[in-house]
């Protein structure tokens, strides 16, 4: 059996840590220290990450630091933690581009906040001229409050082998989570909130082994919207898992938008072989969980199951302008008034027994719920404070390498 | 003595550029020295649809192709409401007369004859009929929200050159994941000035000559 190539990255990147760590490497005052403290030794945060080396840990204090920060080459498997999530806030002033923008492996971002920046809150992608070939390698999101950013909260993109947990986003006119461009991506989304965003959690050509878990995706103007999209790398999209969330009163006015959707909960866009399953999906005016064909592919294989719906216009739609469910099945989803409400009507006898065979549809179409106007994305409230990283001062630094899985803090 | 060779092509090739007065001459020349895009430049080009969304509208003029023969088109668009109007002509006149176009985000308004107040509606085919492609693409020149500064960093973005266009002076830049395209960005002001793509069959190239606000008036016809 061959390793992966980007198995054999992550392992050299694990070996490069442990070998600076090993000869004494540090952030280069005394050669033991390996925590680079800003502002004491660093005025700024970028000066900080500037001086680190692969396993040091920028940590921050209480500030507002109006900075946008670059992690490029040569500063793979760093952390940058702020001491407290609520204090420590990168602010654009509605000026700058990023927030954080990560470029090299393995780096962490952990327990801060980053608010009114121009693009996004904080996004990994790959490094190269050309936004690079290979996708980056290891990432992760941890304790991050982002708001009230130009367009997504956090962003991973072109990236592998990676997690978001306990972040909350809000005010975004994209999404407030996004995980695309990847296939494999290897990419866990865990315990995070999103709400008043367009999207909650958007996923577009994020393929194989995404795992979205145990997070409340709440009164977005849409829940969750997995994506196949040609334009873009790694397309066509198969192959995620949406599974234990509570997505809610997804039909927020207040809440900017990016494009026209509006009150509904999952929407599966073209994509192929998900799992949507024993989510709570409740209370959208349009609808529930809503599977359909994308100008660029057919929606496919995609199994929606055990879910448990309440107080959506209708429950399940699937919209496949063929006339036939390529191998979508619905199956065993619950609804509190009865059997759920579908358009085409019997969508769950008619295809729940048919997993990856094709079944000709009724006709039947989906009534879309006109857009609310604009909000705009600077005056949504800031959230309120939310829970810390647990020991943020004293928890050693650990780089994102490993399977997200396996990674846990503290 | 290599070294003073070099120097001297060097030279050379400066004082080309300078006699270059031209504005496609000089894009030509200057593409040979086309650098990737810095994190500025590419902010630069994220904000350039949602400035133009901002400001309501443009008058503009375009060059396109139409069934294998060159044409040009004049028109005006309204980029908050999706709607527009243009007269499209042959780029040589004896090949036929002017018709007008209406459009809004759904359908095609086309003159039936040219000089006549009826209008035929039309069902968009941007891929078949080039008419509708410059719509197509007209129509993606604004957007309600900044782009994505990843996803144009994942095509290549590369700083062509300064130049001007009608004396404005202009920064080229080009980019495209599934073909180019190349934007000709006012230095001054950020806001676009010219766009051109090779995604369209014979090539499409949209001068944005105003940034305003624009009412489109459809034809009474065209509203049925």
């Amino acid at each position: 059996m061959t390793p992966s190539r980007g198995r054999l990255r992550a392992a050299a990147l694990v070996l490069a840590v442990l070998g600076y760590s090993a000869c004494g490497g540090g952030n280069g005052q005394d050669g033991r220290d390996r925590i680079l403290r800003v502002p004491e030794k660093y005025a700024t945060i970028q000066a900080a990450v500037n001086a680190a080396h692969p396993g040091d840990l920028v940590l921050i204090r209480a500030g507002v630091y109006h900075e946008n920060v670059t992690v490029g080459d040569g500063r793979e498997g760093i952390v940058i933690r702020g001491l407290d999530r609520n204090r420590v806030v990168l602010d654009g002033r509605d000026r700058l581009g990023d927030g954080i923008a990560v470029h090299a492996d393995g780096v962490a971002v952990e327990n801060l906040t980053v608010r009114r920046y121009l693009v996004n809150g904080v996004v990994w992608s790959p490094a190269g001229e050309s936004g690079g070939r290979r996708p980056l390698q290891g990432w992760r999101g941890s304790y991050i409050t982002a708001y009230n950013n130009g367009l997504y909260g956090v962003y991973a993109f072109g990236a592998q082998h990676g997690r978001f947990d306990h972040v909350y986003a809000s005010g975004h006119p994209d999404s407030g989570v996004y995980v695309g461009a990847c296939k494999p991506c290897h990419a866990l989304v865990r315990d995070s909130v999103a709400e008043r965003n367009h999207v909650g959690y958007e996923a577009t050509n994020a393929s194989g082994g995404v795992k979205v878990l145990g997070n409340l995706w709440r009164r977005n103007r849409v829940g969750v919207q997995i994506n196949s999209l040609r334009k873009e790398r790694s397309f066509p999209q198969r192959g995620s898992m949406l599974t234990g969330n509570r997505i809610v009163e997804n039909q927020e006015r207040g809440a900017p938008r990016g494009s026209q959707g509006f009150g509904a909960g999952v929407v599966v866009n073209g994509g192929g072989g998900n799992l949507v399953a024993d989510n709570l999906v409740a209370g959208h005016a349009a609808v529930g969980i809503f599977v359909l064909d994308s100008p660029d592919s057919v929606a496919s294989d995609n199994s929606v199951q055990g879910n448990r719906l309440n107080g959506n216009a209708v429950d399940l739609a699937l919209q496949a302008p063929g006339g036939r469910s390529e191998g979508n099945c619905f199956a065993a989803n619950r609804s509190a008034r009865g059997g759920p409400k579908s358009v085409p009507a019997g969508l769950q006898a008619l295809t729940g027994q048919s997993c990856q065979r094709q079944v000709a549809l009724s006709p039947g179409r989906l009534r879309l719920v006109p857009a609310p106007p604009q909000v705009d994305y600077r005056t949504v409230p800031a959230p309120p404070p939310q829970s810390d990283m647990p020991a943020a001062a004293t928890a050693p630094a650990k780089p994102a390498v490993g399977s997200p899985e396996q990674e846990t803090q503290g | 003595m290599r070294s003073r060779t070099v120097a001297t092509c060097v030279l050379l090739v400066c004082a080309l550029l300078a006699a270059c007065d031209d504005d496609d001459q000089q894009g030509q020349a200057a593409s040979a020295t086309a650098k990737p895009a810095t994190d500025a430049q590419v902010l630069r080009l994220a904000r350039v649809l949602a400035s133009n969304f901002e400001h309501g509208g443009a008058r503009f003029t375009a060059k396109l192709e139409v069934d294998g023969q060159p044409a040009v088109a004049a028109g005006r668009v309204d980029f908050r409401s999706g709607r527009g109007t243009a007269l499209v002509s042959p780029a040589d006149p004896a090949l036929g007369p002017p018709r007008r176009f209406f459009w809004t985000r759904r359908a095609a308004f086309a003159q039936t004859a040219p000089g006549s107040r009826r209008y035929l509606r039309q069902v968009p085919d941007k891929q078949r009929d080039p008419i509708h492609a410059m719509i197509a693409f007209i129509n993606l020149l604004s957007a309600e929200t900044i782009d994505n500064t990843a996803n144009i960093r994942d095509q290549a973005p590369r700083f062509i050159g300064k130049t001007t266009i009608a004396g404005n002076p202009v920064d080229e830049f080009r980019y495209g994941r599934t073909g180019d395209i190349t934007l000709w960005i006012l230095t001054g002001s950020g806001l676009l000035r010219r766009i051109s793509t090779n995604r369209v069959p014979g090539g499409l190239t949209v001068d944005l000559a105003s940034h305003e606000p624009v009412e489109i008036e459809l034809p009474q016809v065209a509203h049925r």
